[in-house]
């Protein structure tokens, strides 16, 4: 564990305390999972569009189609795209540190690799928002295959893919 | 060799430095001198490369790049040490980038003044910080060492221990830039004085020309500076009425 911390210590500003970062970052992180998983309800509704109740039976309603994918995800996956973009905020945080209590970015500007600065601000944000923005879009393909899977083949809406695409664009 | 030609920085319409010409060889210990706003640290942020300016500065004929970077150290009363790293951290951080970094020097001077190795800079005080910054500067292992106004906020003793320290450790390669307004404690021990006045250079004297001329420094620095003596006398007579 130890070592791990080290290794992480070499991506941050020197003596930078990146716990408290990540900490807040994680909070964040599952809220928007917990946020991403009221989208069941959502779907849950959106099928039961699909069929009315007849006699106590539940039937197709002829020509009913399902609501689109990306519509109905998106404003449930809006958390992590606000995470990521959080994360991508640590930026100004880590150039900051070099002008707090002191002028450690006379130091960082005198290296004779002069990437140093950049890369100790850059390197943990830049890995968490692509990070974030990674398990959000696992997280999606996953919804993605619940949809249509519980989505009768005929209540299904042509070029879903291609729909949620340009939803996120 | 530092040499400086023609350097000129300005700020907005102010101009902090004007025409600036400079040779600062190995092995010296040199004073500079001037009023605040004079320029003093404006030349040496110029000499490392935080500022642009105009004129040209070259370390052994060649500009200052990442290429000869690591043979100039700085110690500013502004702190340039991480503040959420201990000592400790330091040296292990200065070891990876300066590949002349002295750890012998290091863990010598911090012994010497006594300082926590474990403990984050944040905590350290005043006086402290200073010290670590000053040591931080010369374990560097740089030729050129830029010295501006470290020792401010330091006791009289603590800065006595760091002359006789400095005069104790340095090479004869070393050279110390070592800008203060302490004129008299410092003028035991450097070997030439630069005094800077409204960005320009105004006075350039080594000690052995002050001694030919049977003069000193505070005296010299006087003199550059056409200060009259009897401007307290007069200003204190002007304002209670009293002759003097």
């Amino acid at each position: 564990m130890k070592k791990k911390r080290l290794k992480i210590s070499r991506l941050v500003p020197p003596g930078f305390d990146y716990g408290p970062e990540l900490k807040a970052l994680c909070w964040i992180v599952g809220g928007a999972l917990v946020l991403s998983l009221f989208w069941f309800t959502d779907l849950r509704e959106a099928r039961r569009a699909l069929f009315d109740r007849y006699l106590g039976v539940l039937r197709p309603i002829p020509g009913a189609v399902m609501r689109d994918f990306g519509k109905m995800v998106w404003p449930y996956m809006s958390g992590f795209a606000v995470a990521a973009l959080w994360a991508l905020s640590f930026v100004g945080v880590h150039y900051q540190y070099h002008h707090r209590v002191s002028k450690s970015i006379y130091t960082m500007k005198r290296l004779p690799n002069r990437l140093e600065l950049h890369l100790r601000c850059w390197t943990l944000p830049l890995s968490c928002f692509a990070a974030i923005l990674l398990a959000g879009f696992l997280l999606l393909l996953i919804y993605y295959a619940v949809y249509l899977l519980v989505t009768p083949a005929e209540n299904l809406a042509p070029d879903q893919w291609k729909k949620l695409w340009s939803v996120i664009l | 060799m530092i040499e400086l030609k023609q350097v000129c920085k300005s700020y907005g319409h102010k101009r902090a430095v004007k025409n600036v010409d400079l040779k600062l060889p190995q092995g010296e210990i040199i004073g500079l001198f001037g009023e605040n706003g004079a320029g003093k640290t404006t030349l040496m942020k110029a000499i490392l490369g935080f500022i642009r300016y105009e004129g040209t500065i070259t370390l052994d004929g060649a500009p200052i790049t990442t290429k000869n970077i690591a043979r100039i150290s700085f110690a500013t009363s502004e702190h340039s040490f991480f503040p959420d790293l201990t000592a400790r951290g330091h040296a292990e951080f200065y070891r990876e980038h300066f590949p002349r970094f002295s750890e012998k020097r290091f863990y010598g001077l911090i012994e010497f003044f006594d300082l926590p190795m474990g403990k984050p800079l944040r905590g350290f005080s005043t006086g402290q910080k200073n010290q670590f910054e000053v040591i931080l500067a010369l374990s560097q292992g740089a030729d050129y060492i830029l010295m501006d106004e470290p020792f401010a906020g330091n006791d009289v003793f603590n800065r006595e221990d760091f002359y006789k320290v400095l005069l104790g450790i340095l090479e004869p390669h070393e050279t110390v830039l070592l800008s203060t307004h302490l004129i008299e404690e410092v003028s035991g021990f450097i070997g030439r004085a630069i005094l800077i006045r409204e960005g320009s250079i105004v006075g350039d004297v080594t000690m052995e020309e002050l001694e030919e001329q049977g003069t000193d420094l505070m005296t010299y620095i006087k003199n550059t500076y056409h200060y009259r003596p009897d401007r307290v006398s007069k200003a204190l007579q002007d304002m209670t009425g009293e002759e003097g």
